[in-house]
């Protein structure tokens, strides 16, 4: 009589085993980065609400919006990160759908805050803002969201997030054109740079290595962070003068 | 030559104004002492209104007066703080 030989124990399902995930060192780094710059934009979204509350400046309500709407796009753009960093996503419909939603979100975020960061940096340029401007930014970047959400591609995304960006510069550059405060100033090179590491954050929707992600990340928390402190010292300082000794 | 003010500086003076007529002045004089021109006045007189910074009492005789309400004396306290900021990341 035969042994009885046992065959191979049969393995995981095979939509399961798209589940083994990244290590967990990744998913950290990228969590961690995530919570320090989405702390620090809405750390600045709070503590310039009661300067807002009072003056209803048009040029601080744009500055808030940059970072409430900067910390909601990194936020989904975490969860986009999350769900790329799975061996299969495509084979699970629901990380799918949550993909596209997250592309759609980041997207949509992003762009506001882009153009949110343009308005702040021409609203001095303004002499009548329009009454519907807010509403009509919403409108472009919904429409230019789902555009991209519908193409599930991330390359699409960061052309046109590129594409505003140099199209604010461009307008940017006509209105101030001779004008005496013209030119980059230390604000204006902190902004775009704001922007530009946003846009080479959805870098991270592809897979590009750690090693090269953690020296952006850094640099990246670093502008947020000096944005943090200058807000809070300029506000804590309560319009007092120094007296000279 | 004066220096052109920009909208905040036109909102203080208008405010502080009000403020040192003992909270409660007539918009003509308001406009005089504002020095600028009557269609800015009206505009920025309604933007005010609209935004909560004045309100509008009327005397026994049906004579219009203007005075501030708490938002409008936190303004002037916190305006030296408003202007720092928004000097500071030039908006």
């Amino acid at each position: 009589m035969g042994q009885f030989i046992p065959g191979p124990m049969p393995g995981p399902p095979e939509f399961i085993q798209g589940l083994r995930g990244p290590p967990l060192e990744f998913l950290a780094i990228e969590l961690v980065y995530f919570l320090v710059v989405a702390g620090l934009c809405l750390l600045i979204y709070f503590k310039t609400k009661e300067i807002y509350r009072i003056s209803q400046h048009r040029g601080i309500f744009y500055f808030r919006n940059i970072f409430l709407f900067f910390a909601l796009a990194y936020l989904f753009r975490l969860m986009g990160v999350g769900l790329i960093m799975l061996d299969d996503p495509v084979a699970l419909e629901i990380p799918r759908m949550l993909y596209q939603a997250s592309l759609f979100l980041a997207g949509y975020f992003g762009t506001m805050a882009i153009l949110c960061l343009a308005m702040a940096m021409l609203i001095r340029n303004v002499k009548k803002e329009s009454k519907n401007a807010y509403y009509a930014l919403h409108g472009i970047a919904l429409v230019l969201s789902l555009l991209i959400a519908t193409e599930r591609s991330s390359s699409a995304l960061l052309a046109m997030q590129t594409a505003i960006l140099a199209c604010a510069l461009l307008i940017f550059f006509i209105k101030t054109r001779g004008k005496k405060a013209s030119g980059f100033s230390q604000n204006k090179i902190t902004y775009l740079l704001l922007a530009i590491f946003w846009i080479i954050n959805l870098l991270a929707f592809s897979r590009i290595p750690m090693e090269l992600k953690i020296p952006l990340y850094i640099i990246s928390a670093g502008i947020f962070l000096s944005i943090f402190l200058r807000v809070r010292k300029r506000l804590s300082t309560n319009g007092k003068k120094k007296k000279p000794a | 030559m004066a220096k052109k003010r920009n909208r905040l500086e036109i909102i203080y003076e208008m405010l502080k104004i009000v403020r040192e007529s003992h909270n409660s002045i007539r918009p003509t004089p308001l406009l005089r002492y504002t020095n600028i021109s009557s269609q800015s006045f009206s505009e920025y007189y309604r933007e005010l209104k609209e935004k909560g910074f004045i309100r509008e009492e009327f005397d026994t005789k049906g004579r219009k007066f203007v005075s501030l309400t708490d938002k409008g004396f936190q303004f002037l306290d916190k305006y030296n703080l408003i202007r720092g900021f928004i000097k500071e990341f030039e908006l």
